[in-house]
């Protein structure tokens, strides 16, 4: 199970980096826009992006997200470091009909992929979680499930510990060499004691939000409608316009 | 050949916060060495390390001569690590059940085991709930099962983080005694300044910087500099 | 299993959100009416989302990951795990950029309904018989099924050109595979809680099979002639046989790769009667056990 714990810390590594890179990029522009209409503006592109398989209208869009990418200061490299596996994997997936269909689907489909993975990238890297749950607030997505997404972000990484320190004390009792299926099984028990724990935790968290209020009210950056705003609708419909031109 | 040695080791956490730093330590065999360091320093992180149980993300680590990497199981049998909290540690349905789970792994013939356990069972106490589920135990009594598990297999060099952590009297007493009469290499993290002169000879220090910031002998205890300026005491 | 954006048509990605929506929206309901606290629920979502973090090795040298959605229904009832795998999608969508945001739902439908309402109806079947093997199946087929409807959406989306002929045996095969992994961990989470601490499964409570239950059916049923819909699909090969034409190659009943290490399966038609066979073998599978529990607590 040493490789469950270092292969998992590895990916976890990466994960998490995902986790605080929003404080990366404290200024730029796409961070003071509201999170409201950066969200519908970020949608719009998106569905914009995923119903053509014209290149050229595909790289419009990758082009302004690039764009505002730039503007708000996320790094191009970056960037590349978070889209080019799904995008070298969409590639992969394709290309074989590249002998059916020659290239232009297989090279369409690329871009569309890539394009798309950047615009959710460019709005995850610029709007903290607190504020993607008010905008969903706002639309009317039910308290409940905005509620527990609140609490499923606030505690993954200490969950993530706690997993990590019941799988290290159970690797420290391994003493032989396990078959697949035993990593499975032994790693299944572990992951149930897990559980056992978390449904603790959760009772106890359950009561102290009862003393502490559970109604969840926080002070947040107002709602606004500004400069900021204003010159991202411009530029979205100046996109859409360039779009729906080409 | 040294029992643990660290070479110039870091270990860095998933979401970037560093575990300790730059630490070079070795302890031969036989030594015992209490670790000492605020909340935070790095003390259970440097046990994880130095147990083999975390790779190192920069340095190296070596235990009884071995590079820590992928084949560890034939080394595994010689360290024992006493985590702080049992919970993560007890998992098997009843108390006999921990105690014969790692005879049964290497398949020591049951007798001896059997004899072996009971020979624990004793000196620990826990004669009287070896068919208790660990969970149902008391804090006490959870934490002399875990050090029984770990003694089971007479491990040449054992590592202890916080044992003294709450726990009675008692049972304070107890580990305090069995960590004195150990023979073997001995690493413990502990905040509990006054049991480390019955226990160990040499002392490491973890500043806030998780750095080792002096090792010496239990003398340094009475360097109440270094102790405020670590966040010892 | 997460399908990006750029796979799915307007069509089929708006199709789900709908169903998605509907499920998740009384899922929501059901839990206020029962005061499930929300509170558990993003707790064991955030548990979930660490345990999906853990890489398990499999033969070959890569690894697996645990999903997770049949324990969640184990773990809190159905409507309140629908919820909690959506929580967990959804974070994973806007933190992390996995998955789509205009496949997000029929992601959740995927993993956060299917897997959950199967893994949840197939465990309270055969939970009297053993629990290692409930949880297993629980698991395994909630996967697996999860991924046949992936396959269903992806091969249905005209911008994906493979077929459902190709998409569906595909995805179905492979993860009835890879769940072989995630059947053995519910499996062994659910045999270790129910001899430790059993009254932490909300699954075990005495549930009476209700309206729910025969509304699942329903859409099972309903869903059913689809799939023998898609079997017919796979002898509708137009475009391949204009290429098979073209290379020269006889028409043929089974119809080998085009290149050597990617084949093209599903073309076959035995293949994709084969899948039907299955996905309609699981169907009545879990009706048959469904009737035989329904009658057991009346």
């Amino acid at each position: 199970m040493m490789e469950v714990v270092d292969r998992s810390l590895k990916s976890a590594t990466e994960y998490f980096q995902n986790f605080f890179s929003f404080e990366y990029y404290k200024n730029g522009f796409l961070q003071n826009v509201d999170a409201r209409v950066k969200l519908l503006g970020i949608v719009v592109l998106l569905l914009a992006t995923v119903s053509t398989f014209k290149i050229s209208k595909i790289f419009a869009i990758l082009f302004s997200a690039v764009v505002l990418a730039k503007l708000s200061n996320v790094g191009l490299r970056k960037l590349i470091s978070r889209v080019w596996l799904f995008t070298l994997f969409s590639f992969l997936i394709v290309l074989p009909l590249t002998f059916v269909e020659g290239w232009g689907y297989v090279l369409a489909f690329t871009l569309r992929v890539l394009t798309a993975i950047t615009l959710i990238q460019i709005l995850v890297l610029t709007t903290p979680f607190n504020e993607v749950l008010q905008t969903l607030r706002f639309f009317k997505i039910p308290e409940t499930l905005v509620f527990a997404l609140g609490i499923t972000y606030r505690y993954i990484y200490m969950m993530f510990t706690e997993l990590l320190r019941i799988l290290i004390a159970r690797e420290s009792r391994r003493l032989k060499r396990l078959s697949f299926r035993e990593i499975w099984e032994n790693g299944g028990k572990a992951l149930g004691a897990y559980f056992v724990r978390v449904f603790e935790k959760g009772e106890r968290i359950q009561m102290a939000m009862k003393v502490r209020g559970d109604k969840i009210r926080y002070y947040h950056r107002p709602f606004k409608i500004g400069t900021s705003e204003a010159l991202f609708i411009i530029f979205t419909t100046f996109v859409l316009t360039w779009w729906l031109m080409l | 050949m040294k029992a643990v040695e660290a070479v110039n080791v870091t270990y860095v956490y998933p979401d970037g916060t560093v575990g300790i730093r730059n630490v070079n330590l070795s302890v031969e065999n036989g030594e015992k060495v209490a670790i000492v360091g605020a909340n935070g320093s790095g003390k259970s992180t440097l046990i994880h390390v130095l147990s083999g149980l975390l790779k190192p993300t920069k340095g190296v680590v070596r235990i009884l001569g071995v590079e820590v990497d992928g084949n560890f199981e034939a080394i595994r049998k010689n360290i024992g690590v006493v985590f702080q909290n049992p919970d993560d540690f007890l998992f098997n349905p009843t108390v006999r059940d921990e105690l014969l789970y790692a005879p049964a792994q290497l398949e020591i013939p049951y007798e001896k085991a059997l004899k072996i356990m009971n020979d624990y069972a004793k000196i620990f106490e826990i004669d009287h709930i070896l068919d208790k589920p660990p969970f149902r135990l008391s804090g006490g009594e959870k934490k002399r099962v875990e050090i029984a598990c770990v003694m089971m297999l007479k491990p040449k060099i054992l590592f202890m983080d916080e044992p003294t952590a709450n726990v009675d009297g008692r049972t304070r007493r107890k580990i305090i005694k069995f960590a004195k009469d150990y023979e073997g290499t001995l690493i413990i993290a502990t905040h509990d300044l006054s049991m480390i002169p019955d226990v160990a000879e040499k002392v490491v220090v973890l500043n806030l910087n998780k750095e080792v910031e002096e090792i010496g002998g239990v003398e340094l205890l009475e360097d109440y500099d270094l102790l405020e300026r670590c966040g010892v005491i | 299993m997460h399908i990006p954006d750029g796979y799915l048509d307007m069509s089929i990605a708006g199709l789900f959100y709908l169903l998605t929506a509907i499920v998740l929206g009384y899922s929501i309901y059901k839990i206020r009416k029962e005061q499930v606290n929300w509170v558990l629920v993003g707790i064991t979502a955030s548990a979930i989302f660490a345990a999906q973090m853990l890489n398990w090795p499999i033969p070959g040298g890569t690894s697996a990951h645990f999903v997770g959605g049949a324990l969640a229904g184990i773990l809190l009832g159905p409507y309140a795990g629908c919820l909690a795998m959506a929580c967990v999608l959804i974070v994973q969508c806007l933190v992390f950029a996995d998955g789509g945001i205009t496949a997000l739902g029929a992601n959740i439908w995927n993993m956060g309904i299917v897997d959950v309402f199967v893994g949840y109806y197939i465990y309270k079947a055969l939970e009297n018989r053993n629990k290692f093997l409930a949880g297993f199946l629980a698991g395994w087929l909630g996967i697996t099924l999860a991924a046949i409807f992936a396959g269903i959406e992806i091969g249905l989306s005209s911008s994906f050109h493979y077929s459902i002929a190709v998409t569906v045996p595909v995805m179905g095969m492979w993860h009835a595979l890879l769940g072989i992994v995630e059947g053995v961990i519910t499996g062994s989470i659910i045999s270790y809680i129910t001899t430790t601490r059993p009254e932490i499964l909300k699954a075990t409570e005495e549930v009476k099979v209700g309206r729910a239950v025969w509304i699942a059916l329903a859409v099972m049923i309903a869903l059913s002639p689809v799939f023998a819909y898609l079997a017919e699909l796979v002898n509708y090969s137009e475009p391949l046989e204009n290429v098979a034409s073209a290379l020269g190659v006889s028409e043929h009943p089974i119809y080998e790769g085009i290149l050597p290490d990617y084949t093209v399966p599903g073309l076959d038609p035995y293949t994709g009667t084969l899948i039907s066979g299955i996905v309609g073998v699981a169907i009545v599978l879990a009706i048959g056990f469904i009737i035989q529990r329904a009658s057991g607590t009346r």
